[in-house]
């Protein structure tokens, strides 16, 4: 009897410590906490929507591995894989209120640098299993560990997460607190984990890379991938039991049964297919695929309409990035000049049209972070010549072209994409007025970024991603400059902008933040390694007229038809009726009313430039 | 009667085809003269000038207020609107392959309201300008690739058929070995560590090539080394590279040509495909795989893959046909029986 007393205890205390939970012998949360949540946040969805049926779409390439760290699984696929996960809480995309998913609860820790989240005991995994506090724990890790393979996640897992700890109220509820290692004013946003399913991925070891290669991961999302067939499609299918379906969030989303994606490597064939009913809807932000094509087709009898929606989210820094360590560009004035020399305007009215609005410099679309002073400098010869005269370029030669010291003022332009020849074959031809020999350096995407980050260009025709804030230290800080794999592309090293960085960084509110923001902003303009390019406000749908959208098509971040993301996707659904309907007019060669939608909900209002 | 028929129908098929490869290759010759952007004569100020021959000339030569080359088409319309004693005369089709017109979006269909012929393409260049330029590149980059080709062919060959055995059983192990290397991977491979000039691309694919043609030599070179009167030459003395320069390949020559006009079919078409799979020349070279590439972008853009297709379907077919020519003249059979 005595020896089962000991026993018990230390059987229960072992279990508890090999799977790894903190939760049953856990203290209980800080009694002070001030509990945060929201009830009722009002859905995206439509009343109108209606459940069932079956979305066919592409994907542009069949994924490399269906891991969503280490080695290839970067890619575009990996992004549907992580909109079908969920985190703790997620940010209404058009108030930017924060939601309770997988937490019911949240509260900030006076320490500036930990927040406390109530877990919803309700979340489950697709294989059915709770979601617990250890699959947090787990998160940090996992991502710490050497065997994923992903620099990159041990990195920013090791500097920007102090620790994960959990607590156990008294009613049982489950409780875990993340700390920073800095406090920062958007702790909730650094904290937003998504856990990672302990039981499924044991204990990692060497042979991670391999053995989770082509493994399906149990998600928390609305979807499950159902099917792959490698190098022809996947298939997600909706989750008839989905722990989250009540959530009031939710309510109307995610109604379509099954989600079919083909890989069709070539989006003019995608849009083929798209005509001929193979695959039911597609993005076509891309002129060309927008503008009514000659003749009859399925646009022209109503049958396909098309949605160009406006969206308000930050824009992508789509830019020509001049390296400083190129001879001619290490002198300002004729970075000034070269800026001076880019005929953008050109582009954009008479290649572009359609849309398209001159990027006036980076981080734009950020809000009160945008610096609303800055504006891009226009093409100017005038301007260009004198200053180019300034630093001595001021001989032409034969060709035309200016020369110093018997040298001609070239620049390479590398770039990664064939369809941006027609955009650089214009800026190379005003440039050429300048006298500048712009040549064309079109290169393998993943070569072209790789001597991007190795600095082997002169100009790099460059779009950069936008994080939910401005980011600047790994594209800016002198600490990435003037070394092979870094992101710093134009080799800027300035002690002035490094302070700004550092503060901007450490900026203990918002309204010191946004001031180092704009200082930056202007710093970088003032300096013309940044030669900003062109955004699109809007992003554009082909979609059969049986797929049916809310009454405004999606939300202020939207920029493509998403499929699962909990703040966006899944906001439309499939009217079977009207698909009969369509079937039957195309069978008998019927008209029906096109129909070009333009959504102005989220449209900015134009500033005077 | 029949096989007579069959020849005479090839001969004129043959002479159509030599026909349209001719104007074509006069064309692609004599382009600046008709098809560019600089002016043919300008009379400016009492004094004849000719551009198009001669180097670039500011807009300041011509009393614009600009420094970079003059506009001739703007000059002229200027000219013409201020009944000026100036006069410029232009080529037929005032573009050359990098010229950029925009007022029409594009790429524009042939519609006849402007002078582009043929089109222009995704970036806004005339078409015509760019298929002319484009075969003149393709066929002076063939032109070299055989060159380059041959020769390294022929020495490899006659290192082969007049050195010692040892040599020559070395050197074809190394031969086999070579042609099993995956030419399209190096390319692609090569294309995406450096940018592809004309003379690399060339390069690159002699370096790929020359086997094929090595053996076909060597076989020839055996073949004649047996004969009587090269033993009767080495009897006498003469040094092996005499025997090869006067006696081998003398007789030799005539099956070389036979192989000439296939070999050159065979180079554009390999261009054409790089430049298609976009691993051949860099933008904004003119070039007809660039166009096609352009043409399965644009499928709808009918007037962009056309003119290549029915260019590549007339040289191949001249070239090929006057391969066969060739062959059928160096046949004394054939000849004799059907005379």
């Amino acid at each position: 009897m005595v020896r089962w007393l000991v026993l018990c205890p230390a059987l229960i205390l072992t279990a508890a410590l090999c799977c790894g939970s903190g939760t049953l012998w856990g203290a209980e949360p800080p009694a002070s906490l001030h509990w945060q949540t929201q009830a009722q946040p009002k859905s995206l969805g439509s009343p109108k929507a209606q459940r069932g049926g079956k979305l066919v779409s592409y994907i542009p390439s069949f994924p490399l591995t269906l891991r969503q760290v280490g080695p290839d699984a970067a890619s575009s696929f990996r992004r549907l894989l992580d909109d079908n996960d969920m985190s703790l809480l997620t940010m209404h995309p058009n108030d930017e209120s924060w939601i309770p998913m997988l937490a019911s609860h949240w509260a900030l820790a006076a320490d500036g640098k930990t927040v406390f989240y109530r877990l919803n005991s309700g979340a489950r995994w697709s294989d059915g299993q709770p979601v617990k506090a250890s699959d947090y724990l787990f998160t940090l890790e996992f991502m710490r560990s050497p065997f994923i393979q992903s620099p990159w996640s041990n990195e920013y897992y090791t500097s920007t997460i102090a620790k994960v700890e959990s607590f156990q109220e008294k009613t049982g509820t489950e409780v875990i607190a993340i700390t920073l290692t800095q406090p920062s004013t958007d702790r909730l946003l650094m904290t937003n984990l998504k856990p990672m399913p302990r039981h499924f991925y044991g204990t990692l070891g060497p042979d991670f890379v391999s053995k989770f290669n082509w493994l399906v991961p149990p998600n928390i999302g609305p979807y499950t991938l159902a099917t792959v067939e490698k190098s022809r499609r996947v298939v997600f299918q909706r989750k008839k039991d989905w722990w989250a379906k009540d959530l009031p969030f939710f309510a109307n989303r995610f109604n379509i049964d099954e989600i079919v994606l083909k890989v069709v490597p070539d989006i003019q064939i995608a849009f083929e297919y798209l005509k001929i009913g193979e695959i039911d809807a597609m993005a076509i932000t891309n002129p060309d695929l927008w503008k009514p094509s000659p003749g009859e087709d399925a646009f022209t009898k109503g049958y396909i309409h098309k949605l160009q929606a406006y969206n308000d989210t930050p824009r992508n820094d789509y830019a020509l990035i001049l390296n400083q360590a190129y001879g001619p560009f290490q002198d300002k004035r004729v970075r000034i000049a070269f800026a001076h020399a880019m005929n953008v305007d050109r582009v954009i009215d008479e290649l572009l049209r359609d849309g398209f609005q001159r990027l006036q410099g980076i981080s734009q679309g950020y809000g009160a972070f945008t610096n609303p002073n800055i504006k891009a400098r226009k093409f100017d010869l005038k301007e260009a010549d004198a200053l180019f005269k300034q630093a001595g370029w001021s001989e032409r030669n034969a060709e035309g072209i200016r020369s110093k010291d018997g040298k001609p003022l070239t620049a390479q332009v590398s770039y990664g994409q064939s369809n941006m020849t027609p955009r650089l074959l214009i800026l190379q031809d005003d440039a050429r007025k300048a006298g500048i020999d712009l040549q064309l350096q079109l290169m393998d995407y993943g070569m072209a970024f790789k001597s991007f980050r190795d600095k082997l260009h002169q100009v790099a025709f460059m779009v950069w991603g936008t994080p939910y804030r401005p980011e600047y230290r790994s594209r800016f800080h002198s600490s990435e400059a003037g070394k092979p794999q870094t992101s710093n592309f134009s080799n800027t090293a300035s002690p002035v902008l490094d302070q700004l960085i550092e503060e901007y960084e450490h900026a203990s509110d918002d309204r010191k933040r946004i001031e180092k923001a704009h200082a930056i902003q202007q710093f970088v303009y003032e300096d013309a390694c940044y030669i900003p390019l062109f955004e699109v406000p809007y992003y554009r749908l082909a979609y059969w007229s049986w797929i049916q959208f809310p009454e405004i098509s999606g939300a202020k971040t939207s920029d493509d038809l998403s499929y699962f993301d909990s703040a966006i996707g899944g906001l439309f659904w499939i009217d079977a009726e009207r698909r009969s309907a369509v079937l039957g007019a195309r069978k008998r060669g019927e008209r029906l009313p096109p129909r070009i939608w333009i959504d102005e909900s989220f449209r900015l209002k134009k500033t005077a430039l | 009667m029949k096989p007579l028929r069959t020849v005479q129908n090839r001969s004129f098929l043959m002479h159509i085809c030599v026909g349209a490869f001719g104007i074509l290759l006069l064309s692609a010759l004599s382009a600046e003269l008709w098809i560019h952007n600089r002016a043919l004569l300008v009379r400016y100020q009492n004094q004849w000038y000719a551009p198009s021959l001669s180097v670039q000339r500011p807009g300041h030569f011509f009393g614009e207020d600009y420094a970079w080359e003059t506009n001739y088409r703007e000059l002229q319309a200027k000219w013409q609107a201020e009944s000026s004693s100036n006069r410029i005369i232009m080529p037929l089709i005032p573009f050359s392959p990098l010229t950029l017109d925009l007022k029409r979006p594009p790429p524009a269909a042939p519609d006849g309201t402007d002078a582009h012929i043929l089109g222009t393409d995704s970036s806004g260049r005339d078409v015509l300008a760019r298929f002319i330029y484009g075969f003149r590149t393709a066929l002076l980059l063939a032109l070299g690739f055989l060159a380059l080709t041959w020769t390294l062919g022929l020495v490899i060959a006659t290192l082969c058929a007049m050195g010692p055995r040892w040599l020559d059983l070395v050197l074809q192990r190394g031969i086999e070995i070579w042609s099993m290397i995956p030419f399209l991977y190096i390319a692609i491979a090569i294309a995406s560590l450096v940018v592809i000039n004309k003379f690399l691309l060339v390069l690159i694919l002699s370096l790929f090539s020359w086997p094929g043609v090595s053996l076909y030599f060597r076989a020839l070179i055996l073949q004649v080394k047996e004969q009587d009167y090269i033993t009767a030459a080495r009897l006498l003395g003469l040094s092996p590279l005499r025997i090869l320069g006067f006696h081998i390949l003398p007789q030799i020559w005539p099956f070389m040509l036979t192989l000439l006009p296939f070999s050159l079919a065979s180079a554009l078409v390999t261009l054409t495909s790089l430049d298609f799979l976009g691993f051949g020349l860099p933008p904004p070279e003119a070039s007809w795989g660039d166009l096609l590439h352009q043409a399965m972008e644009k499928p709808y853009a009918w007037w962009i893959a056309a003119p290549v297709l029915a260019g590549l379907f007339v040289s191949l077919t001249a070239v090929t046909m006057i391969g066969e020519a060739i062959r059928n003249k160096q046949n004394p059979r054939q000849t004799q029986n059907y005379r």
